[in-house]
């Protein structure tokens, strides 16, 4: 178990090193340089030659690839050529709270909602209240949260005004932008929830337990339960990797100050530090997070061998 | 009450060994007899044939034997009207809007184009995008899979590694990573963008199929059916297309009805986003992202094209849990 | 760099020796507004106002775009600003206007008495020198630094390279550009590399507000953040979440005290998303776009808070005249007379004027009679048809290229089929993203063929728009124009004593730019904006960020 996890902690950097390559190119194979900012009012192009000496941004790619990774490897990220003199490690330090918090309180939610929606469902299956939450469940998966964003913005800001939907700060603020992210991992975990519950309470050790005359209740939160959690505990790590990384859309929609807006706003400002090093810890994130669930899997289930 | 138990259960365990009965005689036929039953998924296969015959029929042009059907009821590009621009469906007259236009019915865009007409049109971006990008994802990822699978290797081995690197990037934004770097050169200039679309994808998704075909593979090479036709003597591609394929074609299947869903969502993003198709082709991605602008006007610009994705994103959503469902009633998600 | 330096020269002397310009903008409209509602200032009032994005920097030293400036300004004062109505320098942390020296070459300015950063700090004339010295110092690599070149000394030192020439001969540069700028008690003296009537409005400009030395040594890389940028203007701020609003608050050290009490910046990029919080009293002030006026003409609320202020500038079709079709000037012509603008602005943009010439009103050399550029299709297509061959053919392949967003689709979408209907062109739209467009271009090799630009003014002076951006010299080459005749005009006119035949010789270009079609005039742009009853004074103008601009809004008592 060490050895695989271990074996796997290393293979993180040779996949960081090719993520590194790969958005390095592509960020620089984009025409323009930070510094081309407003068509109808340019700079001379002499001060841009200037800046982009100042910056290094004139030296060959491969040179400043090089660059980058040797200052990487120092543990600086550079400063952002956008907002000038600030370090990247500043910029992203503040945006992951955001996005952490509203990452976070997504996750809650969706787990509020997901668990008891999922057993309920998987209890009374094939009822009413079971095809209900499976309809809500695949539109939570199915339906984009751009979309569903335009139909709460439209409902409670535009045309109720019942909740702010602009910016970030007071708790109302974050309403919106936490429920359409919650939706979608909310409805994929009700649908393991009741899968996995579903598949529980087929199992022998239920029958054993209902059959030793255990009260209803007890069985399933001592023995169904229990077990079928167990893939949702999994999905979790996942979850959250793909809460942080995929609320880019949301953030910019509901312009939330979180990495993820930083993020689209540096791809258009060619301001490539920030791009390196947004995809690097996206990357990062990730991995982790994959290498959590096989960890995890393992541990909750002595059954599956990790190999 | 237990007699009660023990006489379900044993209906239950009686209905399973039928089941297997039945299986073993075809499993094609019952897995479609099994989605035939699914209300939803039926639901689903209408909504599509629908979408598919509207994005067919909204004009039909073939010069040459001087053919030219619309029924769409206007141009979606050209017909534009701009005094009459942004008018609201005509239903919303009886919500007191001063702003409707019997001649459209759906309203009119920020140019005074048929809204109607441009949600007609657009269904078929989106129908294309559901289908290309996904068949290549299904040559390109199950032939990498088997190959791996069964032949393992550095084959295996460097899709491994190529597959960690990809699934370090969020996919999304590695789509569109690609797509806004490409779209300026020659190859984003393909059939107005669309080639790019469909590369953009198809590199994200191919992995995800290859990765699953290869498990199927490597669960199912040692079984006594492979290594029996190995004995007779069948060779590597004898097996792996007549032996292996047919094996883990039901997951294969399942798994792309719902990658359909996902690209057609994933160019709508992209449109949504600004970097889609060439304009003025109209998507419903593109028809949103355009809408938006004048959201707080007039909402239906964005309403209506959000309502289509909604629908259609759900139709084949229906079709894929049913087809999963039919196909292998153990996964159950 | 004579070239970049010519942008902000002539003209300036344009605002000195003329008298003139700004004073056509304000006149437009501009002006402190009067809303309805009586009352008086609220002493603890707040307006809430939207700057778009986060700055991408707010160094008064480094910093070009308008809203960046706009949050300098707010903070810091300069030794002259610009008279609200005339446009003229006028001054501001100087007592009076400069002292002259008889060769034009030097500039004394005294400071006034008693002048106190927003912390208490007294204020020196050093103060000024070391924003000076910062403007060219390479090692700041600013983006205005070339507006400071007039100060001897300041191009050559500015223009080294801080990370790799010789300290030594870096040291030596430095020494050269601190000894043109005297300072004895209140007076500071700059002496100019030649005289320059406009120096004055360079005095007026964010570019040599008075940083202070320990407040950017202490602050480091961050000496922006509210804890060290400290000013001496009408507002202190006092705080800056990053992304999301700044906030600042009457500066009561500031020797004309604000009459707000606080105002917040909120940074809402989603013009939507604006109009909404506006109407729901999130935001004071709000620049209308051209999708809301009919939620503005269906409430008649809204009607009321409507402001309509200058604009500065002139939008046009950008044709690479060195390339085919459009080495033809039939093809052009074609172009510039086949779209009808009239319905463009009526329906399409909603907000600004048909333009038929460069030069924007409000600008000087602005030129109402010049109409050869207007739609009629009769004439295009006459034109179009006495295309030569080679032109024609290159009509087949034509792409329209343009800095890609929802608003400029739509846009483009409209010219499109314009073309196709009334000259049976088809031209591709070709959506690029912002920057790549910026970069596309700015250079004569990448020019696009055929592509969507504008020009905003940098001051007012016809020289600006004339000269920088359609003689050979353009600072950039922005459509590969080249008329001999055009530029003798124009370079003649630049160097023009008599302002009567300058304007002549200026009008002369304009109207040959306009038939020669070098580029087909769309619109001038305006400013439009929603202002709630409770905010009074508040000033729109072409450049913005002149003292009154802050000093005098105010907002009664909501209610």
């Amino acid at each position: 178990m060490l050895r695989y996890v271990i074996r796997r902690l290393l293979l993180i950097i040779p996949t960081m090193f090719f993520v590194a390559l790969i958005t390095f190119s592509l960020a620089h194979l984009a025409p323009g340089s930070p510094f081309d900012k407003n068509p109808n009012r340019p700079l001379p192009e002499e001060t841009i030659a200037r800046l982009e000496r100042y910056f290094g941004v004139d030296k060959p790619i491969p040179e400043q690839f090089v660059i980058y990774v040797g200052n990487l490897l120092r543990g600086d990220l550079g400063n952002s050529f956008v907002q000038r003199g600030r370090p990247v490690s500043e910029i992203i330090g503040q945006g992951i709270g955001v996005t952490a918090q509203l990452g976070v309180q997504a996750l809650l939610l969706a787990l509020a909602f997901s668990i008891p929606l999922g057993i309920i469902s998987a209890l009374k299956q094939n009822t009413p209240l079971d095809y209900f939450s499976l309809l809500i469940a695949t539109i939570g998966t199915t339906i984009p949260g751009f979309v569903t964003a335009i139909f709460l913005i439209y409902i409670f800001g535009v045309s109720f005004h019942l909740l702010p939907f602009v910016g970030w700060g007071t708790w109302q603020h974050s309403i919106m932008p936490t429920f359409v992210l919650a939706l979608g991992p909310g409805a994929f975990l009700t649908r393991i929830t009741r899968a996995s519950m579903l598949e529980a309470i087929r199992q022998d050790y239920v029958r054993t337990a209902r059959s030793k005359g255990l009260r209803e209740q007890s069985v399933i939160v001592g023995h169904a339960l229990k077990n079928a959690l167990i893939p949702v505990a999994t999905i979790i790590g996942p979850a959250t990797a793909g809460l942080i990384t995929g609320s880019f859309i949301i953030e910019s929609l509901f312009n939330v100050p979180g990495i993820g807006r930083f993020y689209v706003l540096s791809i258009n400002g060619r301001d490539y530090p920030m791009i390196m090093s947004t995809t690097l810890l996206y990357a990062f994130i990730i991995m982790i997070a994959n290498l959590t669930v096989d960890i995890v899997y393992g541990a909750l289930d002595p059954r599956i061998k990790v190999s | 009450m237990a007699t009660a138990v023990t006489t379900r259960q044993q209906q239950q365990r009686a209905a399973e060994l039928n089941v297997i009965a039945r299986k073993q005689r075809s499993l094609w036929k019952d897995a479609l007899t099994r989605l035939l039953r699914n209300k939803a998924a039926i639901a689903g296969m209408i909504v599509i044939l629908f979408a598919a015959f509207v994005a067919i029929f909204a004009e039909i042009r073939i010069d040459a034997i001087g053919l030219h059907f619309r029924l769409a009821p206007y141009d979606p590009v050209a017909d534009q009207n701009t005094p009459k621009a942004l008018m609201e469906p005509i239903w919303t007259q009886a919500f007191g809007s001063k702003y409707t236009d019997p001649a459209y019915i759906m309203g009119s865009d920020q140019l005074g184009r048929d809204i109607l007409s441009r949600l007609m049109f657009g269904s078929r971006i989106s129908l294309i995008v559901g289908f290309v990008p996904v068949a290549i994802v299904f040559v390109i990822g199950g032939t990498v899979g088997m190959l791996a699978g069964y032949v393992g290797g550095w084959v295996d081995n460097s899709l491994m590694r190529f597959t960690d690197i990809i699934y370090a990037f969020p996919d999304l934004l590695f789509v569109i990573i690609i797509v806004a770097t490409l779209r300026g050169t020659a190859f984003g200039d393909i059939l107005g963008g669309l080639l790019l679309i469909f590369v953009g994808i198809a590199i994200v998704g191919w992995v995800g199929l290859a990765r699953l075909v290869r498990g199927q593979v490597l669960s199912l090479k040692h079984r006594e059916f492979i290594e029996a036709a190995r004995c007779i003597g069948a060779t590597p591609t004898r097996i792996m297309l007549k032996h292996l394929f047919p094996n883990v074609l039901a997951p294969v299947i399942v798994s792309v009805a719902f990658a359909i869903p996902g690209a057609m969502l994933t160019e709508a993003t992209l449109s949504f986003l600004g970097v889609g198709i060439r304009p003025p082709t109209p998507t419903w991605g593109a028809m949103i992202n355009e809408g938006f602008v004048v959201f707080s006007s007039t909402p239906w610009p964005v309403l209506l094209p959000a309502l289509c994705i909604s629908i259609v994103l759900l139709a084949f959503t229906f079709v894929g849990d049913g087809l999963r469902d039919a196909l292998d009633p153990r996964m159950k998600l | 760099m004579t070239q970049t330096r010519s942008r902000i020269w002539p003209l300036l002397s344009l605002l000195t020796l003329v008298g003139l310009v700004v004073s056509a903008c304000t006149q437009q409209g501009g002006g402190p507004s009067t809303g309805g509602g009586a009352g008086a200032a609220d002493p603890n009032g707040e307006l809430v106002t939207n700057m778009g994005t986060e700055p991408a920097t707010i160094d008064p030293q480094v910093e070009s775009f308008v809203q960046e400036i706009g949050v300098t300004m707010k903070v810091y004062e300069a030794l002259m600003t610009f008279d609200l109505k005339t446009g003229k320098p006028i001054p501001a942390a100087a007592k009076d206007m400069p002292k002259v020296s008889s060769d034009g070459k030097s500039y004394t300015y005294t400071l006034r008495d008693g002048l106190k950063y927003s912390d208490g700090k007294a204020l020196s004339a050093n103060d000024f020198k070391y924003g000076w010295q910062r403007l060219c110092d390479p090692a700041t690599a600013g983006e205005y630094a070339f507006t400071g070149y007039i100060v001897a000394g300041c191009e050559a030192w500015n223009s080294m390279d801080p990370k790799k020439d010789d300290p030594a001969k870096l040291a030596a540069a430095k020494k050269t550009f601190l000894d043109s700028i005297t300072i004895s008690g209140n007076d500071i003296s700059f002496k100019l590399t030649d005289p320059a009537p406009y120096f004055n409005a360079i005095a007026g400009l964010w570019v040599g507000v008075p940083t202070r030395e320990d407040q950017v040594t202490k602050g480091g890389d961050k000496w922006t953040e509210p804890a060290t940028y400290i000013g001496n203007g009408p507002f202190i701020m006092s705080e800056w979440k990053h992304q999301e609003k700044i906030v600042y608050t009457r500066n009561p050290n500031y020797r004309n005290p604000a009459k707000l009490a606080k105002w917040t910046s909120v940074m809402i990029n989603e013009g939507a998303v604006a109009f909404a919080a506006y109407r729901n009293n999130e935001l004071d002030i709000y620049p209308v776009a051209a999708e809301d006026l009919r939620t503005i003409d269906g409430d008649a609320d809204l009607k009321k808070q409507v402001v309509d202020g200058p604009g500065s500038c002139t939008f046009y079709v950008g044709f690479n005249n060195k390339k085919d079709p459009f080495t033809d000037k039939n093809v052009r012509v074609a172009f510039a007379k086949s779209f009808d603008r009239d319905a463009y602005i009526n329906d399409v943009q909603k907000i600004g004027k048909p333009a038929t010439s460069f030069i924007s009103p409000g600008i000087p050399g602005y030129d109402s009679g010049d109409t050869f550029q207007k739609f009629d299709v009769a004439a295009a297509k006459a034109a179009l048809a006495q295309a030569s061959p080679a032109a024609t053919a290159a009509l087949a392949n034509l792409k329209l290229t343009y800095s890609s967003s929802a608003r400029n689709k739509t846009r483009l979408e409209w010219f499109q089929n314009q073309w196709k209907t009334n000259l049976g062109v088809n031209a591709t739209l070709d959506p690029v993203d912002s920057t790549t467009f910026t970069q596309l271009v700015k250079k004569p090799e990448t020019l696009p063929v055929l592509f969507l630009l504008g020009w905003c003014a940098d001051y007012y002076d016809q020289q600006d728009w004339l000269t920088t951006v359609f003689s050979s010299k353009a600072s950039s080459g922005r459509v590969g124009y080249t008329s001999k005749q055009f530029d003798d005009l124009v370079f003649a006119a630049d160097k023009e004593p008599d302002p009567k035949k300058r304007d002549d010789m200026y009008q002369q270009a304009s109207r040959l730019l306009s038939s020669d079609a070098a580029a087909a005039f769309i619109y001038y742009d305006a400013t439009k904006i929603l202002q709630k009853p409770w905010v009074k004074d508040y000033s729109i103008t072409a450049l913005g960020f002149e003292g009154q601009h802050w000093t005098d809004v105010y907002v009664t008592k909501k209610s």
